[in-house]
C-alpha cells in the first residue's frame, strides 16, 4: 500500500508526531458552567460530611440515549444525606470530547449536615 | 558629487522609512499579542444575606486553566511555513485531531475540567467559621493567540460569627 506524499508516507517520525498530537488532542474537555451555592448560616460545617454525586450522558454522532442524568445525579446526592441538610452545593457541567462522540457530565459536591 | 550625495540621502531615507514602518507594525501588533479578550460565558448569583454582604468581608477566588485552540494552532503552523507539503500535513493532522474532539465547547478545550472543583474547598478556607453569602459564580475566558485562560471566578462575602 502506497501512501505517497501524505503524512503516512513520511516515515516513523511524522507518524509519531501525528500520534502524539492526536493523543494530546484526544483527551480534551470543555468546562461550561460552575456554580457555588450558599452555605446555610445554621449549618455547623465542622460536623458536616462531604457528599458527591455524578451523572453523565453519552452522545454518539449527535444521538442522545439518556436525558435524565441530571435528575439521577441529584437523586444520588439526596440519597447520601437522608434526614440531613445539604448545603453549599457546587455544580459543575462539563463535556469530555471523544472520537465522533462526547460525554456530557454533571458533578455535584456539597456538605451534609446531620 | 552632488548627484552622489542625493543618492546617498535617498538611500538613507528609504532605510529609515523601512525601519519606521517595521517599528509601527511591531508596536501596533504588540498590544494585540500581549492583551487578551475577555469573554464571559455564564454567571449566576446565589442568595443574598444583607448582613453578610454589608458587614462581612468580600473575598474573591480565581481559578484558571490553560485552554488550547488546536484549529488556531494549525492555522499559525500553516502560516509559518512556506512548504506546501508541510502545510498539507498540518492540515491533515488538524483534520484528524478534530475528529477526536467532537462535542460542545465553551471557550477553548482544557485537559482536565476538575480544576474548578478546588473552589469548593477554597470557599471554606476563606471563611472557616463564618456565614458565606452573596456568592457570584462567573465562568469566563481570557483569550490570547492559540491559548487562553479558562477562568472560574467566585465572589462572595464572609461574616465571621
Amino acid at each position: 500500500m502506497k501512501f505517497g506524499n501524505s503524512i503516512l508516507g513520511r516515515g516513523p517520525k511524522a507518524l509519531a508526531l501525528g500520534a502524539t498530537l492526536m493523543w494530546l488532542g484526544g483527551c480534551t474537555h470543555a468546562l461550561h458552567m460552575v456554580h457555588e451555592g450558599d452555605l446555610s448560616p445554621s449549618a455547623k460545617l465542622g460536623e458536616a460530611r462531604r457528599v458527591m454525586a455524578e451523572g453523565e450522558q453519552r452522545v454518539v454522532m449527535g444521538f442522545v440515549g439518556q436525558t435524565d442524568y441530571v435528575d439521577q445525579a441529584r437523586a444520588k446526592l439526596e440519597a447520601q444525606c437522608r434526614g440531613g441538610q445539604i448545603t453549599g452545593i457546587q455544580s459543575r457541567y462539563s463535556t469530555s470530547h471523544g472520537f465522533l462522540s462526547w460525554t456530557n457530565r454533571v458533578r455535584f459536591q456539597a456538605y451534609c449536615v446531620e | 558629487m552632488r548627484h552622489h550625495r542625493a543618492l546617498r540621502f535617498l538611500h538613507d531615507f528609504s532605510s529609515r522609512l523601512r525601519f519606521a514602518r517595521i517599528t509601527v507594525v511591531a508596536l501596533s501588533l504588540t498590544p494585540m499579542l500581549l492583551s487578551g479578550c475577555a469573554i464571559m460565558h455564564h454567571t449566576q448569583v446565589g442568595e443574598i444575606d444583607s448582613q453578610a454582604v454589608l458587614k462581612g468581608r468580600r473575598f474573591e477566588i480565581l481559578i484558571s486553566e490553560t485552554g488550547v485552540n488546536f484549529d488556531e494552532a494549525a492555522r499559525v503552523g500553516k502560516a509559518l511555513t512556506q512548504h506546501q507539503q508541510t502545510r498539507d500535513d498540518i492540515g491533515g493532522v488538524a483534520g484528524i485531531i478534530s475528529l477526536f474532539q467532537m462535542g460542545p465547547r465553551t471557550g477553548n478545550q482544557v485537559f482536565s475540567p476538575m480544576y474548578a472543583d478546588k473552589a469548593f474547598d477554597l470557599i471554606r478556607k476563606e471563611c472557616p467559621r463564618g456565614v458565606v453569602s452573596g456568592l457570584v459564580s462567573i465562568r469566563e475566558t481570557a483569550k490570547y493567540p492559540v491559548v487562553s485562560g479558562e477562568i472560574v471566578k467566585i465572589i462572595g462575602y464572609c461574616r465571621e460569627t
